[in-house]
C-alpha cells in the first residue's frame, strides 16, 4: 500500500468491524426473542382458544382454572 | 398484487427462511471475491496511487446509504397508503443497516481526503447533504422508539422517511448541481461508466456484495421484529388475563 497503508488498512478495517458488529448485533437480538417466545409460549398459550381450552381442560380435572398469574 | 401475497407475516418468514442460505452464501462469495479483487487484482491508480482502493468500501457503502434510505421512503409510502403490516417493520429494520453504511461512507471517505485533498472534511455539498442523511436516520430511529405506542412511533417516522427522501437526490446531483471538491459520478452516469473495467468490476463485486449483505440483515431483522410483535401480543393477553 506504500504510504497510504494507514488510510487504506484504517478503511477495511473499520468496514469490517462495523458490518461484523451489525451481524452480531442482529443475531444476539433475533435468538434472544427466539427463546423469549419459546419460554413465553411454553407458559402462556398463544391463543385465546387455547386458554379457553386449557381452562375447561384443568376446571373438569377439579384444578380451579387456567394459572394466568 | 405480489405485495399482497408478501405481506402476510407467515408466509414472508416461510420466503425468508427458505432464502437466507442462499443470500448469505451469494454475500460471502461476492465479498470474498471483491475484496480479492479490490486489493490483490486492480492496479493502483495512475494519480491516487494505493489511496484508491479506498473506493472499494467506500462507494458501495454511499450507494448501500442512499439504496436503503430508498427502501425506507418506499417502506414508508405503502405504510401509510395501504398499511401493509410488514412496511413498518422493514422500514425499523433497515434504519440502523443504513445509519451504519452512511457513517462508513463518511469516515472511509474522510480517509480517502486526508492523503488526496489534504483534508478531512470539507462542507461541500456532497458531503454536507451525506451528513444530514445520517442525521436522518438518527432521527427515524430515535423517533421510531420515542412513543410507547409502537404504531405512532412507526407513523411518525414514515413521515420524518418521505420528507427526508428529498435529501436523496440531493445527494446524488449535488456533484452537478454545485461546484463540490467531490469528484463527479463515473459508474451510474449518462454515457456509461467512465472508470477503466479493471477497477469498475471489483467495484460493482462489493457494490452486489453489500446489497446481499443488507438482504440477509433485513431478512433476520424483520424475523426479529415480528418475534417482537408476536411478544408485546402475549404481553397484552397476560394483561387482559389478569
Amino acid at each position: 500500500m506504500g504510504s497510504y497503508g494507514g488510510y487504506v488498512w484504517p478503511s477495511y478495517g473499520l468496514s469490517a468491524v462495523i458490518m461484523a458488529g451489525l451481524v452480531i448485533v442482529t443475531l444476539r437480538r433475533l435468538r434472544a426473542r427466539e427463546q423469549e417466545l419459546a419460554q413465553r409460549q411454553g407458559e402462556y398459550p398463544a391463543r385465546r382458544s387455547d386458554r379457553v381450552k386449557t381452562a375447561v381442560s384443568e376446571d373438569s380435572n377439579g384444578s380451579g382454572g387456567a394459572s394466568d398469574s | 398484487m405480489i405485495l399482497d401475497r408478501f405481506a402476510n407475516p407467515a408466509r414472508f418468514l416461510r420466503l425468508a427462511n427458505a432464502i437466507l442460505p442462499w443470500c448469505v452464501g451469494a454475500t460471502t462469495i461476492m465479498l470474498a471475491a471483491g475484496l480479492y479483487l479490490g486489493l490483490f487484482v486492480a492496479p493502483p491508480d495512475y494519480q491516487q496511487g494505493d489511496s484508491v482502493r479506498i473506493m472499494y468500501v467506500h462507494v458501495p457503502a454511499a450507494w448501500m446509504a442512499m439504496f436503503v434510505y430508498t427502501n425506507i421512503a418506499i417502506a414508508s409510502a405503502v405504510s401509510l397508503i395501504w398499511r401493509h403490516p410488514l412496511a413498518d417493520l422493514a422500514a425499523n429494520a433497515s434504519a440502523p443497516i443504513g445509519a451504519a453504511f452512511t457513517f462508513l461512507a463518511l469516515v472511509t471517505g474522510s480517509l480517502w481526503g486526508k492523503p488526496m485533498w489534504g483534508t478531512w472534511w470539507v462542507w461541500d455539498a456532497r458531503l454536507t447533504s451525506v451528513l444530514i442523511l445520517f442525521f436522518l436516520y438518527l432521527g427515524h430511529m430515535a423517533i421510531t422508539s420515542a412513543f410507547d405506542n409502537p404504531a405512532r412511533g412507526a407513523k411518525a417516522a414514515a413521515v420524518l422517511a418521505l420528507v427526508g427522501f428529498v435529501n436523496v437526490p440531493i445527494i446524488k446531483f449535488s456533484v452537478d448541481w454545485w461546484n463540490t471538491l467531490h469528484q463527479p459520478a463515473s459508474v451510474f452516469r449518462m454515457g456509461g461508466p467512465s472508470i477503466h473495467p479493471d477497477m469498475l468490476w471489483p467495484l460493482l463485486a462489493m457494490g452486489l456484495g453489500y446489497t446481499l449483505f443488507y438482504v440477509v440483515l433485513l431478512l433476520l431483522r424483520i424475523k426479529s421484529e415480528l418475534i417482537g410483535a408476536r411478544l408485546r401480543a402475549l404481553d397484552s393477553l397476560r394483561q387482559d388475563a389478569a
